[in-house]
């Protein structure tokens, strides 16, 4: 299978503090892999390295040559008067990094538009961002995300601040997409239910790796199937 | 009204409007990006550099603009590598540039020609004080800095909603914190002589600010930003030519009314 991102021997820490040390571990095109992991275990530091946000202390983070990545920080929520429109903000997610053109295209806001229907916020364009309910907004930063027509979708806790039916809507939104779009995920989170169903291989970290490998042999397998009873 | 057509007659007066045009459009683009990343203090900062500079360039019978445009351009760019070591921030850091450079300007000031009507031009600001090659260099770095900002609007707004994300998707976020904080000293260079040093940060703030109360697009907010920044510069213009004030006293007045008034009708809007 081929590698979207390879962590080769990666150590990284947080203001001074080492957080992750020493990991090996690839993303394959096309899975979904779920990080998961009490917090202050490092998942949002590993997905920060893998996005660039954060240059390792030792080893090395390579993603695929051309590979276009786009992030989801956890829980970003406007500030309630910030002048954005959710148009301005899914139309910013088709820029290209590298690209200097001041206009957007007719290609852009084409796809901007299909980003939209795809999440089902075509009827907010004209809203402020800051104006809408908080799964509204995970929403919308998906349909940015999703806008650049990304090959590896990153997503830190994308339903921390959620509650649980909106968590659940954004959870069948995220198997939709896969399914549609055959997009690469690397996502973190507490959801042990999700990553029971949804997670090819399910990487447990613990400052280190745990556990990595098929969803079906993790020995918490059973915990996380019965943690959806609870739900 | 017979006034204010007979104040467009004075050649001062022209360069004035010319220059003042140019600038308060400047100041009120990028004061949306500055006020929006938290981070509109760094006007009033480089303001008191600007009066550092004027006082050394006096001092020395040096071309103001000469030796204004590097070493507030050199600040900002300090100020901006300061605030992002650990233990500082930005506030801090321009607390220590300003101050630092205030008080440089003072002792240089009272080492030599000391606090005269001139000192006074400078800190608040004279319609006076343009000459011909001012209005020249005044149009060609305006016409830059509106240039630029339209050429990066589309980024400028990523980098300003989403700094992280920005980031994380391959932008150079630094190398746009560095445009924004150059651009931000030359448009303080430009306009200080006719607003004042301790003034000109209001040009980058109100209108902004204002702009802010009244939209809820950031497109929207920039062009509230440019036409308020115009419309209380052309009323502070006028009324500081009828009524003898200082041009940056009489401007940031218009300013800090239409702040209140946006705040009245942006309070109004959201009761509805």
């Amino acid at each position: 299978m081929e590698q979207a991102v390879t962590f080769e021997h990666v150590s990284l820490s947080y203001g001074g503090t080492p957080v992750v040390s020493d990991v090996n571990f690839s993303v394959y095109k096309g899975e979904n892999l779920c990080l998961v992991g009490a917090n202050g275990s490092g998942k949002s530091t590993l997905l920060k390295a893998s996005v660039g946000l954060l240059k390792p202390d030792s080893g090395r983070v390579a993603l695929a040559p051309g590979l276009r990545v786009a992030y989801m920080q956890q829980t970003h929520l406007a500030e309630r008067d910030f002048p954005a429109t959710v148009w301005e903000i899914i139309l910013s997610g088709t820029l290209e990094p590298k690209s200097f053109r001041p206009f957007y295209s007719r290609k852009d806001k084409e796809k901007a538009r299909e980003a939209a229907e795809l999440l089902k916020v075509e009827g907010l364009m004209k809203r402020q961002i800051g104006a809408l309910s908080g799964g509204q907004q995970q929403r919308v930063l998906l349909a940015r995300a999703l806008a650049g027509g990304p090959d590896l979708l990153v997503l830190d806790e994308p339903c921390s601040a959620l509650d649980p039916h909106i968590t659940h809507e954004l959870h069948s939104l995220f198997d939709e997409l896969r399914a549609r779009l055959g997009i690469t995920m690397l996502i973190s989170t507490h959801c042990w239910d999700y990553v029971a169903h949804s997670a090819d291989r399910v990487l447990e970290l613990d400052a280190r790796i745990v556990y990595l490998g098929p969803t079906k042999d993790w020995p918490r397998l059973p915990e996380a199937l019965g943690e959806e009873h609870h739900h | 009204m017979s006034q204010l057509f007979e104040m467009l007659k004075y050649p001062f007066m022209q360069r004035a409007l010319v220059v003042g045009m140019l600038v308060s459009l400047s100041a009120a683009l990028l004061g949306v990006v500055l006020v929006l990343k938290r981070y509109s203090l760094i006007g009033h900062g480089l303001g008191e550099v600007g009066f550092a500079s004027l006082s050394l360039a006096s001092a020395c019978g040096l071309p103001e603009m000469a030796v204004a445009v590097p070493l507030v351009g050199a600040s900002a760019v300090f100020i901006m590598w300061l605030s992002r070591r650990k233990h500082v921030g930005g506030d801090a850091a321009i607390g220590i540039i300003s101050t630092a450079a205030l008080s440089f300007g003072v002792v240089v000031t009272s080492l030599t020609k000391g606090f005269n009507i001139d000192v006074s031009n400078y800190m608040f600001g004279s319609i006076l004080a343009l000459t011909p090659g001012d209005l020249r260099l005044s149009a060609i770095l305006s016409v830059v800095v509106i240039g630029l900002f339209l050429l990066l609007f589309n980024r400028l707004f990523s980098v300003v909603y989403d700094e992280v994300n920005a980031q994380a998707t391959g932008v150079n976020v630094s190398l746009y914190n560095l445009v924004i904080s150059l651009l931000t000293a030359v448009t303080v260079v430009l306009g200080m002589r006719m607003m004042g040093t301790m003034l000109i940060s209001s040009l980058i703030i109100f209108p902004a600010m204002s702009a802010r109360r009244l939209t809820h697009s950031f497109r929207g907010m920039v062009f509230a930003a440019a036409a308020i920044s115009l419309g209380c510069f052309l009323v502070g213009l006028a009324l500081s030519f009828l009524m003898n004030l200082p041009t940056g006293a009489s401007v940031v007045g218009c300013d800090t009314l239409a702040l209140l008034a946006a705040s009245l009708i942006g309070r109004a809007r959201h009761r509805e």
